[in-house]
């Protein structure tokens, strides 16, 4: 399906429809699979990630059952109680901060909803998994996310100690994720 | 055939000065848009966005900054807009932002707007900003806070699929 | 999105360069999964087309220090993201990540850059940065140099990916 748009809105101006017509067609960033939340579990998971992909991108819209505004990630089922660390740089509306958390049982994210009393206001974010099959690294990510109405911007870096290939996510909140919340996970070939 | 993941939807080069670069009628079934901009204005002022014509008080955002001395960080609630550069001085040095409008065509969520803009002169910044409603987002307008887009500003549409 | 070309290395190298790119399409990107042969503190400079002039930066970040602050600084002459790898004598098998996104990179104006970047360790101390950059060069951008700090090599196992939109 041509999803071009019809003229935008501007005089004078050099403008082009969608570059999809006659144009050859790169796949090299590809739509591995999408979840929601269900308001019943505290996690989501992405399993059996393929591994013919170079890196690692999951785009995420989130907001808490019940306000409770922070999440953690897990990889590979990993529960080992002090094998994850993270770093994060926080704009909270009045100064920026930063602050750490290591040797942890997950990698903690600092914001992935919104209070209640803000009706309909989500989280979003971008997380970067790069060179994530490698099996003579650890696992390095790097996600910048925030909701405006609640606390505020990040950016955190996370580190998983352990050098096997990625090849499950559990992105998990204090509580349930509602039914509109939506975790897409992206594979980039390299 | 395969599957276009991540579209370019729009490009806009312009050839005069204008006050406001508009994407309408944004194609429904993606997930998310990203929009890169790039380009000066006439006079200094920041980067700005409206959906779908909303000119109400009906956004809001958060932002953290550096303009190569001090780190900053601040919100407001209620604006007329969305702030997707907060202090990136456009005058002379071209301003680039990054902005991602997270599941825009969802009618169950406001929209979460992400954006990092960059500019040597005056920043580097994120930003987060909402925009309070739950209507599908098919109109974009990108505009500063003074003065007019110079030719040669850029902006590209993207749809991630999702 | 297309891939262009991805480099990994063999041994230690003081530079990656990127070279040959096509100047059919938009915008790029340059993924970077990276660590320092040897201690350091772990800046990453960009310059293009083997040119070392007209360059400048503003960074923001953040140390990861328990409740610490945020941070900015600039430089006049180059594109650096100050402590964007991991030293070799911080933590095992970690390496740094950056994401580097620079439009219209074949046009005939001023270049600019935007750069997120990390480190990592199972310490205090990790950065994440924020970084602007601009050439101000109307060149076409044809080639990326990458370059760890002076007397600094990157690791073997760093990975380059270079995409184009």
């Amino acid at each position: 399906m041509n999803r071009s748009m019809r003229r935008s809105s501007i005089n004078n101006n050099v403008w082009y429809k969608s570059m999809l017509v006659d144009n050859p067609v790169y796949t090299d960033y590809e739509l591995i699979a999408t979840t929601f939340g269900n308001g019943v579990s505290t996690a989501i998971n992405f399993t059996s990630i393929p591994q013919d992909y170079k890196h690692l991108q999951l785009r995420f819209v989130t907001k808490s059952i019940d306000g409770s505004i922070s999440g953690n990630l897990r990889f590979n089922g990993s529960t080992s109680t002090t094998i994850y660390a993270v770093h994060w740089l926080e704009g909270n509306g009045s100064s920026v901060v930063t602050n750490n958390a290591t040797a942890q049982p997950s990698a903690f994210l600092r914001q992935v909803s919104v209070t209640s009393s803000v009706a309909n206001s989500f989280s979003a974010g971008v997380i970067d998994f790069i060179d994530y099959s490698s099996t003579n690294k650890n696992t390095v990510f790097r996600a910048f996310y925030g909701a405006s109405g609640s606390t505020g911007i990040f950016m955190s870096t996370g580190l998983y100690m352990s050098t096997a290939a990625l090849d499950r996510i559990q992105f998990s909140g204090q509580s349930a994720f509602n039914s509109a919340s939506r975790f897409s996970l992206y594979g980039i070939r390299g | 055939m395969p599957t276009m993941t991540y579209t370019n939807l729009a490009t806009v080069k312009l050839t005069a000065a204008t006050s406001s670069i508009i994407f309408d009628s944004v194609p429904f079934g993606f997930g998310d848009l990203i929009i890169v901009v790039q380009g000066t204005t006439s006079v200094s002022g920041n980067g700005r966005m409206r959906l779908n014509s909303d000119s109400g008080n009906n956004y809001s955002y958060v932002y953290m900054g550096g303009n190569g001395t001090t780190a900053s960080s601040n919100t407001a609630t209620l604006d007329n807009y969305a702030r997707v550069s907060r202090d990136a001085d456009t005058g002379a040095s071209p301003l680039q932002m990054n902005i991602n409008i997270m599941d825009y065509s969802a009618t169950n969520k406001h929209k979460t707007i992400l954006s990092r803009a960059n500019n040597v002169v005056s920043g580097t910044e994120g930003l987060v900003s909402r925009w309070q409603s739950t209507a599908v987002v098919t109109t974009i307008e990108i505009f500063a806070s003074a003065g007019t887009w110079d030719i040669g500003t850029t902006a590209i549409l993207y749809g991630v699929v999702a | 999105m297309r891939l262009i070309q991805t480099t990994a290395l063999t041994g230690s190298q003081s530079s990656i360069v990127l070279s040959s790119i096509p100047q059919n399409f938009t915008d790029l990107v340059v993924l970077i999964s990276a660590r320092l042969a040897s201690g350091g503190s772990g800046d990453l400079i960009v310059d293009f087309n083997g040119v070392t002039t007209d360059l400048s930066s503003i960074r923001m970040g953040g140390s990861g220090a328990t409740g610490g602050s945020g941070s900015s600084s600039s430089s006049a002459t180059a594109i650096v993201d100050q402590n964007s790898n991991v030293g070799a004598t911080v933590f095992a098998n970690t390496f740094g990540s950056a994401t580097i996104y620079i439009p219209n990179y074949s046009g005939n104006s001023s270049k600019t850059v935007s750069i997120d970047s990390n480190g990592e360790n199972n310490g205090t101390s990790a950065s994440q940065n924020l970084v602007a950059g601009r050439w101000a060069d109307t060149s076409a951008i044809t080639s990326i140099r990458l370059t760890a700090e002076a007397g600094v090599s990157f690791a073997a196992s760093t990975t380059v990916s270079l995409y184009a939109v």
